[in-house]
């Protein structure tokens, strides 16, 4: 009994229990597969409607917003291109129009293509010369206004140039420069009007350039400006040089002794002729580079009158005359010019010379005379703070600007020169001599030294000493006083 | 006194001479040319460039400027230095000689060809498959449509292409100029952009995407399809178009003044080589030369062409009916 009831009681309730628990598990077994089925059939019709939606054709409404979609896209692209277009056009336009140009090298305008510009450029030289009490001159020390140059300057369809430079100093007016190139090709340009006739070397270096404040003896025997026409060029890869001129022939010197005439007195002619190399250029041994060398020479007809002599004057560098002619005297006949010259660059060395030889035939009464002229130079240039020394002057390397430790650049000069009168000007009596000789010194024979200060590439300051001695030029027989000056300037040049 | 002067002119005279041989080892051409022609005179020079230091032992370099056909005439005429043109229509090279007289009048006649040593055509560049099946002329007009052309006033292609749709109107309509107006009234009305030349129309069309559209240089056209894609643009045909004769010349005053007519009139003479005539076909010009012409006759479909002598009584006259200020385009591009 016991037995059945642990049997009804424990076992059975097992049996019954695990069977239950059996039919649970299978019935959950079911479920699950069930709901498997149908998370399967789900995920076939979720599939089936994404490939009727991928199918679908757009509606009416969609179409729509598609093409307003791309319409407004085009509108878009339409705007940029345009916007292009038009700044192309402003690009074009502001190619092609003016610009206004400003810097080291002036003011003005030019096109895009520079076949047209207008510069103005110029420079103003504000000098202080003091003299040697003792040095036998007039001439008290002072302050001047040595050069006031405006330039104008142009292009004209590219190959046509023009330039014209009065000049205001000393209190003057005087037209310096007017003329117009034609500039055909570097080997072939034509000049014409009032210009440097190339003769000079030192007297072609601009007066901005100059290494010491006045330009030296030799410089007496060319003519400052003139008046004809000129054909130039440059040959041989820019190695050679030519210019070939005719013009009135004025007389040797500067613009206050007649260097620079605006009429001929005379219908005598001067033919000029200068050849320049630099023949080293291209050479591999750089000192070589910078050398130049050349010659030039005048030949006319100078015919003058007892009133109107047509014969220079010389002057010292403290523009003092030294040498003039008798009254009385006057050309009469040929006039030759004959100019060796050189210069060398390298690095911040430069040497420049020069020789002349000029001769003119003079009369004065029934004494006719061919009077020679000699002279020569020697300037040598040192820039202290290493920059180039060049013909064109020092570019300094820092502008003077102590804040940013620029001080410009330093340049020494020293120079050597002389000028001598044939005696043949002086020979014969009070009456036929052509030079007075108790008033026009036969020798001229000079040294200078300078320092240069280049504050920037416009503005320049120079301090000079030069001494001068004469052979001749006082009464009796006797030399005129040392001329000792002492030269100041201040340059702004653009 | 004339003793100097013959001795300076005899000094001036062999500066001169002197001065000459130094000129003779390099040159500059400059060609200015209308848009499309970059890529076909990069070619040419290069080759022209060999042949010539190979014949003569100078090295010649030809720089080239493009632009619109009518803006490059002016150019000249206001002082570019031209030694030789080679711009889009004679009218153009007419204006040089006559405003700029920079070049005789009977210009034309001095090379084979009416100087001109290739032709072409304008046919329509459309986007891959034709969405829009522009199938000629009258499609252009439909409000739908986007069309690129460039500026009548400035490109030369603009005035083939204009005149091109005049032509086919003046058929359509049986000669009802009101209804011709009409038509490239509309046509014109279509035109979101108006560039300065071919090159900046092909530049709207394709790298801008604008347009569905562009009535182009028949070469444009192959450029297009060749370098920017074939599955990106479709050339349509049109049932009528027009025969464009490109013309070349010398600019004589340039050319005298500058020293470089020698060189210069050889590499126009050159353009007629065999050699060139094929650079010319490969870059999709119509080369006159029969051989070439046969080499390249593939690429380029038969079309009805008619011809501005024909159609319009001759250049002279069709600038002044529709292009001069106030003509025909004017009275149709405000409307």
């Amino acid at each position: 009994m016991r037995f059945i009831q642990g049997l009804l009681s424990g076992v059975i309730p097992a049996i019954v229990l695990a069977m239950l628990a059996g039919a649970a598990a299978a019935q959950s077994t079911e479920k699950e597969e069930a709901l498997l089925r149908r998370i399967e059939a789900l995920d076939q019709k979720i599939e089936e409607l994404e490939r009727r939606l991928g199918n679908a054709p757009p509606s009416p409404r969609e179409e729509a917003l598609k093409q307003r979609v791309d319409d407004i896209d085009q509108q878009v692209r339409i705007v940029g291109r345009k916007q292009e277009i038009e700044q192309e056009a402003a690009a074009a336009r502001a190619k092609d129009g003016p610009q206004a140009v400003a810097g080291r090298d002036g003011f003005g305008v030019r096109t895009a293509d520079n076949q047209f510009a207008f510069r103005l450029r110029g420079y103003l030289q504000a000098d202080a010369r003091v003299y040697d009490d003792e040095a036998q001159t007039a001439a008290p020390d002072t302050f001047t206004l040595r050069r006031v140059r405006p330039i104008f300057e142009g292009t004209l369809f590219g190959k046509y140039g023009f330039r014209f430079m009065p000049d205001f100093g000393q209190g003057s007016t005087q037209i310096f420069d007017a003329y117009g190139d034609a500039n055909f090709n570097p080997a072939f340009r034509v000049r014409v009007g009032k210009f440097k006739p190339g003769v000079g070397l030192e007297r072609l270096q601009s007066a901005t350039a100059l290494s010491l404040v006045e330009r030296a003896l030799p410089t007496n025997l060319v003519p400052t400006r003139d008046i004809g026409v000129q054909v130039s060029g440059d040959l041989l890869e820019n190695r050679l040089t030519y210019e070939l001129g005719v013009f009135n022939g004025v007389v040797d010197g500067g613009q206050a002794t007649g260097g620079s005439g605006d009429r001929d007195s005379n219908s005598g002619k001067d033919a000029a002729v200068r050849l320049f190399a630099h023949p080293f250029r291209a050479s591999e041994t750089p000192w070589l580079q910078g050398l130049g060398v050349g010659v030039a020479g005048t030949w006319g007809e100078q015919q003058g009158t007892a009133t109107n002599a047509v014969l220079p004057a010389f002057v010292t560098p403290g523009q003092q005359t030294f040498f003039s002619y008798s009254a009385g005297a006057f050309a009469d006949g040929e006039r030759t010019r004959f100019a060796p010259q050189f210069y060398w660059y390298w690095q911040t060395w430069g040497l420049l010379g020069e020789y002349y030889l000029n001769n003119q035939r003079v009369r004065r009464g029934t004494s006719v005379r061919d009077v020679d002229v000699t002279a020569w130079q020697l300037t040598l240039n040192w820039v202290l703070t290493g920059e180039d020394a060049s013909f064109g002057g020092v570019r300094p390397r820092q502008p003077f600007d102590p804040a940013a430790g620029g001080w410009g650049a330093f340049e020494l000069v020293g120079r050597a020169q002389q000028l001598e009168v044939d005696d043949a000007a002086f020979a014969g009596t009070a009456a036929t001599r052509l030079a007075d000789p108790s008033t026009a010194a036969r020798k001229a024979t000079g040294f200078g030294l300078g320092l240069n200060w280049y504050l920037n590439r416009a503005v320049k300051v120079q301090a000079a000493f030069e001494r001068t001695r004469f052979d001749g030029g006082a009464a009796n027989g006797g030399d005129r006083r040392d001329e000792n000056v002492f030269f100041t300037r201040y340059q702004v040049s653009f | 006194m004339n003793s100097l002067f013959r001795t300076f002119v005899a000094f001036a005279s062999l500066a001169l001479v002197a001065a000459r041989p130094a000129l003779g080892a390099e040159t500059t051409l400059l060609n200015v040319s209308y848009d499309p022609t970059r890529e076909l005179y990069q070619q040419i020079n290069a080759a022209f460039a060999k042949q010539w230091e190979a014949k003569t032992g100078q090295k010649v370099t030809i720089k080239q400027s493009h632009g619109g056909s009518g803006r490059q005439a002016r150019s000249v005429i206001d002082g570019l230095d031209a030694d030789v043109v080679t711009l889009a229509l004679a009218y153009d090279i007419d204006e040089i000689a006559s405003r700029g007289k920079l070049l005789p009048q009977a210009w034309q006649k001095r090379l084979p060809d009416n100087s001109a040593p290739y032709t072409s055509t304008i046919v329509f560049l459309v986007r891959k498959g034709n969405p829009k099946g522009i199938r000629d002329w009258d499609d252009l007009v439909r409000k739908d449509v986007a069309v690129i052309t460039p500026n009548p006033k400035t490109s030369g292609g603009a005035r083939w292409n204009y005149l091109a749709a005049w032509a086919y109107a003046v058929k359509k309509f049986a000669g009802d100029e009101a209804k011709v107006k009409d038509f490239i009234a509309a046509l014109y009305r279509n035109v979101p952009v108006l560039d300065t030349g071919a090159r900046g129309s092909l530049t709207t069309f394709t790298e801008r995407g604008i347009g569905d559209v562009f009535i182009s240089w028949e070469n444009e056209a192959f450029l297009a399809t060749k370098e920017l894609g074939p599955d990106k643009y479709d050339i349509v045909l049109p049932s009528l178009s027009i025969l464009a004769e490109p013309p070349v010349t010398l600019v004589d005053r340039v050319a005298d003044r500058r020293g470089t007519r020698k060189v210069a009139e050889a590499y126009l003479q050159f353009l007629y080589t065999p050699e060139a005539q094929d650079i010319i076909g490969a870059n999709y010009y119509r080369p006159r030369d029969p051989q070439a012409a046969a080499k390249y006759a593939r690429q380029f479909p038969k079309l009805n062409l008619v011809t501005v002598d024909g159609e319009f009584g001759g250049w002279q006259k069709a600038q002044k009916t529709h292009f001069l200020d106030g003509g025909v385009f004017d009275q149709v591009f405000t409307r």
